[in-house]
């Protein structure tokens, strides 16, 4: 198994980082009712893995018991959808966005069955020992913030009406796309990054536990590289191991050079004939399952490392609104397109007037 | 001025009648003619009427109506509509209306027709030219209405065709019955614009309905046959003088001594103006038609059969009572259904009594509901005329319409119509009107890639109006905007990239993310009324806004793109779903945390080094199969240009791992329902189905390989199991 997987901590006590947080979780799932909760923070700070620790101490190792079950939805459309979902005796879990602009079904059907159902085995979790009685069943939704606006809205009377059978554990990168109501009605949990000298020191553990400890400055340079995201860390220092040379200079990932190979580009020429070459690339990354907005979000860091501060402006303010659009639309390429378009306006203007200057 | 005009002064209507514009008045005048005295005491009522009466499709009677103030004043204004007491003279014929059918309604309301100009002529009408061409002011007794005039003899007023229409059919249309249309002679060869047409049906189908059985298309020996039938009908039904029935092909006697005839054959190619014409220029009877909006019901037709057994008098006109006997058409007799019960029968028990003779039209002669009443009749089968003759007769239309249309493709239209008259008809119609804003036919004829090249080309995008481009959009509106998106930096590639350029280029693009939008939200929310709009965003204003020189449009990318996208997202799902057991990496962040990569890496590095064993560990530690190293991983890789590490695998490694992989002791912690299944699978398996599917996963971390590959082997046969037992009741059913 790689590294992230394996060392993944599975109890609240043994989590790295956040002692607050969970502190406070455990203190949640001592009371033996939990509100509907929504964690939130950056990929890679450790939401999932404090999700399923939350739940093992409410429930008791049995909710790490899981099946998969591949569910069938119908629309009224007379769709049909179909989902995986993930569950114990105690949780169920799932991403509906994947089931694209039919997840409002989706989610507001699998809450309904699940509140039909009183759990039979009603928490008196074994090996919990709390000996709790706990009366509803936990769903877990992965990646909130990609459900459409409907699917949330029809969320919010859903977890009003069945409180009393199921909670809902809502995980999301981003708060801001998750509407007011659910938010209202949710306890939000953020789960920051851990900070610099936290990834320097798990790094550390684990690579001693893998018997190929890392040098402090190795570990360090990794955690630059990481940009403050766990995971990405793991993975890295797995693949620094993997080369056999711990000391090398950390690689950037394939996509992200070559993003920043787009960004030269964008430097060298500002013409129609480069932007149609620039969008080829874009159908690349983009084929290649790496989101649109971090597509975005590496286009500006790269742009703006290499351009003239004083375009930074205008930059940040272009990807802003065209990343926005790209939410509401549903080709992405028009919209990264439109931005390389308007940066390299920007960047024409301001060479000519450099020009005009001299 | 001379003493007689001012006598007509005296009656409030200032006009003379050598000024044209006396005449245009005179509408207003004949509104309020009859109510004269009333006016002469509110002179004020005129002007106010006046702005209501330019409006040619508000009839007199409704003008009346709404004006508040003169209902008031005289309560006789509805009856004094009726022109009882007027005396009607022509001093033409007039162009719209036949003549007879002028007199029948003149007469309808109360009024007379006079065949000179005497003092007691209350209105001169002046109709269409005369036969030798000449304007009706040039008629002899518009000369002498002029001269009697002079003279101070006559106070007739004198009423233009379309004013004199305007008054008619608001007498008329209260009692008018439904079947005007057939009344209704074209005057098309005078008059092509319709500017009076209120009064007159605006479809060609009624337009130019046939009014003379020379007019008719095809058909004729039916034509004649119905007519010798009719005409020997009293003869032969009445008199007991029977003919002697001629041989069809087939040897069945023909029914010519039937007391009815049944006319069969496909919509559209005249079988009820037919009846009707022969019927009508028999002349001997007076029509009565009966279809499928009327109720004919078991009771209705008993009715109908006993009035006419006694053959008594049927009335038409609703002014006394007619002598002739009728011929009854009842048409559409296959649509006799379900409210209409018992009819049918009812109509067969009529037809053995009838003493008028009667019509039955259907269109299946063979159908179930006419089968029984076709024994009792002389049948009668119409076929499609042939299609050159009904392109000719609307080669003959579309001439008088002023529509070029070739015979060719008129003929091609006939054809694609089924030789349905009434079709070829609208269709020519529609085509006409749509010719008149702008060349749409064209524009169907278009292909999306030639709509994109027009947009994209500056030499012809200059020549079109922005409406144009816009309908250019709508040539397939699916396609365009994802070409013009692929192609607009295309057609700028070629110019200096100057500043103006680029500020184009992003311009444009900026527009159609907004139409992306749009599009969004066509799809997702159903809106289509956006559609218009996203046009104008996504295409029209874009290519407006940058154009330049473009060959052929290439086909959009967006479109190969997306199926590449959706297959890769599709395989990283499947991986995620297999990793979902062990792992907390979800699909968004695998490739961009180079979860994948690693994954890969590690998974090959053991087989480069021909480790089997290592490498099936960590499958299994995932519970990954074969495929998902090879296709999955493999391919996720690719789209970046990574190469294919897999291949620098030893050939006798891969096949090592093949044959490991299949032994069978390896896990399978997810089963996909594979497409075929998914296909067979009724809801009632889903139960099994889902059992089959789901292996648990072990809780322990169990360092013991060994114990281990136990128990997955025993979930494996578990899991094998049911899906069979689910197969075999499959097949049962």
């Amino acid at each position: 198994m790689l590294w992230v997987d394996k060392h993944r901590p599975k109890a609240l006590e043994k989590l790295d980082y956040h002692d607050n947080l969970s502190k406070r979780l455990k203190a949640i799932a001592g009371t033996g009712d939990l509100p509907h909760l929504l964690f939130y923070g950056p990929s890679g700070a450790g939401k999932k893995t404090r999700v399923m620790a939350l739940l093992r101490e409410m429930f008791g190792p049995g909710v790490e018991k899981v099946k998969l079950e591949h569910r069938t939805f119908k629309t009224p459309s007379r769709r049909t959808i179909e989902l995986t979902t993930l569950g114990s005796n105690y949780h169920i879990e799932m991403n509906p966005s994947d089931a694209g602009n039919n997840d409002r079904y989706v989610v507001q059907e699998v809450i309904k069955e699940i509140a039909q159902f009183h759990p039979v085995v009603s928490g008196m979790a074994e090996g919990a020992g709390k000996g709790k009685n706990v009366t509803f069943k936990v769903v877990f939704l992965s990646d909130c913030d990609r459900l459409t606006k409907a699917a949330q809205h029809g969320l919010r009377r859903t977890m009003e009406k069945y409180v009393k059978s199921c909670r809902l554990i809502l995980c999301c990168e981003n708060l801001s796309k998750v509407i007011d109501p659910l938010r209202s009605r949710c306890l939000p949990i953020r789960v920051s990054a851990p900070s610099r000298e936290e990834i320097c020191s798990i790094l550390m553990t684990v690579s001693e536990k893998e018997r190929a400890p890392l040098s402090q400055e190795a570990a360090a340079r990794i955690t630059d590289a990481s940009k403050r995201n766990l995971r990405r860390a793991l993975l890295m220092a797995e693949a620094q191991r993997v080369r056999n040379d711990p000391n090398a200079e950390v690689p950037v990932p394939d996509w992200e050079s070559f993003i920043a190979g787009i960004v030269s580009k964008i430097e060298r020429e500002q013409s129609p004939k480069m932007l149609l070459e620039v969008r080829k690339d874009l159908y690349h990354v983009l084929g290649n399952c790496i989101p649109p907005s971090v597509v975005f979000q590496t286009l500006v860091y790269y742009l703006v490392k290499r351009m003239d501060a004083s375009l930074a402006h205008d930059v940040f303010s272009a990807a802003a609104d065209y990343e926005h659009r790209m939410h509401l639309g549903q080709k992405d390429v028009y919209h990264i397109e439109a931005f390389v378009a308007q940066v390299m306006l920007l960047y024409k203007k301001y060479i000519a007037d450099l020009v005009n200057l001299c | 001025m001379d003493p007689p005009s001012r006598r007509v002064n005296r009656r409030s209507f200032k006009f003379t009648n050598d000024q044209p514009k006396a005449v245009e008045q005179v509408p207003k005048a004949v509104e309020s003619a009859p109510t004269g005295k009333t006016l002469e005491g509110t002179p004020a009522s005129i002007p106010d009427g006046s702005p209501v009466s330019g409006q040619s499709v508000v009839t007199p009677l409704r003008n009346m109506a709404s004006t508040p103030a003169m209902t008031a004043a005289s309560p006789k204004v509805a009856a004094s509509l009726d022109l009882t007491g007027k005396i009607f003279c022509f001093a033409t014929d007039l162009d719209s209306i036949p003549q007879e059918e002028v007199l029948r309604r003149i007469e309808t309301a109360g009024g007379k027709v006079g065949l000179a100009i005497s003092q007691r002529t209350s209105y001169l009408v002046l109709g269409g030219k005369m036969p030798d061409g000449r304007p009706a002011e040039d008629s002899t007794k518009y000369q002498r209405f002029s001269d009697l005039r002079a003279k101070g003899k006559v106070q007739a007023e004198v009423l233009r065709e379309a004013d004199f229409l305007k008054m008619l059919p608001a007498v008329e249309s209260p009692s008018l019955p439904s079947k005007v249309k057939k009344d209704v002679r074209p005057s098309f060869q005078s008059q092509p614009s319709s500017q009076e047409s209120s009064s007159r049906p605006f479809n060609w189908v009624d337009i130019f309905a046939p009014y003379k059985l020379d007019q008719l298309i095809g058909n004729n020996a039916a034509a004649q046959r119905l007519t010798d039938w009719l005409r020997d009908w009293e003869d032969v039904v009445l008199h007991g003088r029977k003919k002697a029935s001629s041989r069809r092909e087939n040897g069945g006697a023909e029914n010519v001594n039937a007391r009815a005839v049944l006319v069969s054959g496909p919509p559209g190619i005249g079988k009820t103006t037919t009846c009707r014409l022969v019927a009508e220029m028999h002349g001997g009877y007076k029509v009565l038609e009966y279809n499928a909006s009327d109720a004919r019901g078991q009771k209705v037709i008993q009715e109908m059969a006993e009035g006419i057994a006694q053959n008594s008098t049927v009335s038409f006109s609703g002014q006394g009572t007619s002598k002739r006997k009728a011929v009854i058409i009842m048409d559409e007799v296959d649509g006799m259904g379900a409210g209409d019960k018992g009819g049918n029968a009812a109509l067969i028990k009529m037809i053995k009594t009838t003493r008028n003779p009667i019509i039955c039209i259907c269109n299946d002669q063979h159908g179930q509901k006419v089968r029984s009443l076709a024994s009792h009749c002389y049948d009668l089968k119409f076929t499609r005329p042939p299609k050159n003759a009904v392109a000719q007769r609307c080669a003959e239309i579309a001439r008088q319409q002023g529509l070029k249309v070739d015979i060719a493709s008129l003929e091609a239209l006939a054809e694609a119509c089924g030789g349905d008259v009434r079709v070829v008809l609208n269709q020519l119609q529609i085509m006409s009107s749509a010719k008149s804003f702008g060349g749409k036919d064209q524009e169907v004829m278009l292909g999306p890639f030639e709509a994109c090249r027009r947009l994209l080309n500056t030499a012809e995008a200059a020549r079109l109006s922005f409406e144009d481009r816009e309908k250019l959009f709508f040539v397939d509106y699916s396609m365009v905007g994802l070409l013009v998106h692929e192609n607009y930096l295309r057609s700028m590639e070629k110019k200096p990239a100057t500043l103006e350029v680029l500020s184009r280029c992003a311009y444009s693009a900026d527009l159609m993310t907004v139409g992306d939008i749009f599009q969004q939200r066509i799809n997702a929310e159903q809106e289509w009324s956006l559609l218009p709009h996203s046009g104008v965003v996504s295409c029209a204003y874009p290519a407006f806004v940058s154009n330049g020189m473009l060959g052929y449009p290439s086909f959009p990318a967006a479109l190969g793109k997306m199926s590449s996208l959706s297959k890769s997202r599709r395989q990283m799902m499947d991986l995620q779903m297999h990793l979902r057991l062990s792992s907390t990496v979800y699909g968004q962040a695998m490739i961009s945390s180079s979860y994948a990569e690693l994954l890969y890496r590690r998974l090959v590095e053991p087989l480069k080094e021909n480790d089997i064993k290592e490498a099936v560990g960590r499958l299994d530690a995932y519970g990954l199969r074969r495929e998902h190293l090879v296709e999955h991983l493999t391919e996720l890789r690719q789209h970046l240009g990574c190469q294919d590490m897999f291949k620098q695998v030893d050939a006798k490694v891969k096949s090592a791992l093949t044959r490991e992989l299949n032994t069978g002791k390896h896990a399978v912690k997810v089963v996909l329902p594979s497409k075929r299944r998914r296909l067979v699978e009724e809801p009632g398996f889903d139960a099994d189905g889902e059992d089959a599917e789901v292996v648990m996963n072990d809780v322990e971390e169990s360092e013991d390989e060994e114990e281990k590959s136990a128990l997955i082997k025993v979930k494996g046969k578990m899991a094998k199991k049911p899906a069979g037992k689910a197969r075999g009741k499959k097949a049962k059913a």
